[in-house]
């Protein structure tokens, strides 16, 4: 959420502004939370459930993240 | 000769065997001097950010700018009044949510299931199933609960934009936080509590209610004040469910704004920044105020 103020939201894959490959960084970009706090005040019908799949998409990964740190602690454990 | 001097401590690690002491020193320097440069540009970007942002803001902040409701508009006329009724308003009716039914699920998880771990059947494997799902609830961004309270209290439920839907979302939000901490809080009782208090002909429920959950008590209030932080300093989830009016809600299914929505509110739809950045400075105060409450709980939980 503190993100969405300073990363421009624009919809396109972060890309050099010129020949220097550094300046990806000065791209813009949306995430994924960006994507559904932006539009969801405005979304209805197929956009709107297009906001909820960003959702499941993000709450995916998050569990795949999770999972994996939970597998690291249970091997160090043993 | 040299293998003798430095046989003992470092004979364990036979890298360091062959150095000599004082590269090893100045291996030490160097280490410790990196671990004081990461631990100072942490604490400096911390000062920056609270400094930059009371800078900036302590010129906009008078008794009338607690006092007077904002006025909306492009200018962000008006101070902060109405959002910090809708903030207190909305802790507490988040708090009334989620302490009960986090500790219960605590309790029940450390106290009645605990013993259950590893073991196999249907009863532990749904309980196994439970203690997944709030690890991975802690981890959700705060985004996702948001849309679930769209979806469900919102929309599904017919609640709208409102109080209402908002402290029951931000109650899903704090609920991991509070069954963590308080089977942290609980797990650090002795077990020999337990076994005194069983011994004695105690029922399970006497034993939880009258021995554990009092030791534990600091504990589980370092995880309710803790997610009273967390409400306070929330967005995504209210930005989403609680609506945005600026006006003081006198019902549950009034709409309204949390003080820091109101600096997303500021900052991204007026020309108010310095009215944001007073806000922002209210609020940081209070979160430093709620950590300081914090920590007097730890210490006090951990002293004992």
């Amino acid at each position: 959420m503190a993100m969405i103020m300073v990363i421009g939201n624009s919809i396109v894959l972060p890309q050099p502004l010129n020949s220097n490959p550094l300046t990806i960084f000065l791209s813009q970009a949306r995430t994924l939370t960006g994507n559904i706090a932006v539009e969801i005040s405005y979304a209805t019908g197929l956009h709107e459930d297009a906001l909820f799949a960003t959702g499941i998409v993000l709450f995916v990964m998050i569990m795949i993240i999770n999972s994996s740190a939970n597998l690291l602690i249970r091997g160090r454990r043993r | 000769m040299s293998h003798q001097l430095h046989a003992g401590p470092t004979e364990a690690s036979p890298r360091v065997r062959f150095s000599p002491l004082a590269r090893r020193h100045l291996i030490q320097k160097v280490a410790f001097a990196l671990l004081w440069l990461a631990g100072g540009s942490a604490v400096a970007a911390l000062l920056a950010v609270v400094g930059y942002v009371l800078v900036q803001g302590i010129g906009a902040i008078n008794v009338d700018f607690f006092l007077s409701p904002p006025r909306g508009g492009l200018a962000g006329e008006g101070g902060i009044s109405t959002t910090i009724i809708t903030t207190v308003y909305l802790v507490l009716l988040t708090l009334c949510v989620a302490t009960p039914l986090g500790v219960g699920a605590g309790v029940f998880l450390v106290e009645y299931t605990g013993e259950m771990q590893g073991q196999s059947g249907l009863i532990p494997r749904l309980v196994a199933l439970a203690r997944f799902g709030v690890e991975t609830l802690a981890g959700v961004p705060s985004i996702i609960f948001g849309l679930f309270g769209y979806a469900l209290f919102v929309s599904a439920l017919g609640f709208g934009f409102s109080l209402l839907s908002a402290g029951l979302a931000g109650a899903c939000l704090i609920l991991p936080v509070v069954i963590r901490t308080t089977e942290e809080a609980l797990l650090a009782v002795p077990r020999s509590y337990r076994e005194a208090s069983l011994a004695l002909g105690t029922t399970q429920w006497q034993t939880v209610s009258g021995v554990v959950l009092p030791a534990a008590l600091p504990g589980i209030m370092t995880g309710v004040v803790l997610s009273v932080g967390r409400i306070v300093s929330e967005t995504a989830v209210f930005y989403v469910t609680l609506g945005g009016s600026s006006r003081a809600p006198t019902s549950l299914f009034h709409s309204g704004r949390t003080m820091a929505l109101h600096v997303f509110y500021l900052a991204t739809e007026t020309n108010a920044f310095q009215k944001a950045m007073a806000t922002g400075t209210v609020l940081i105060v209070s979160i430093m105020l709620i950590n300081a409450v914090i920590n007097y709980l730890t210490g006090r939980f951990t002293v004992r």
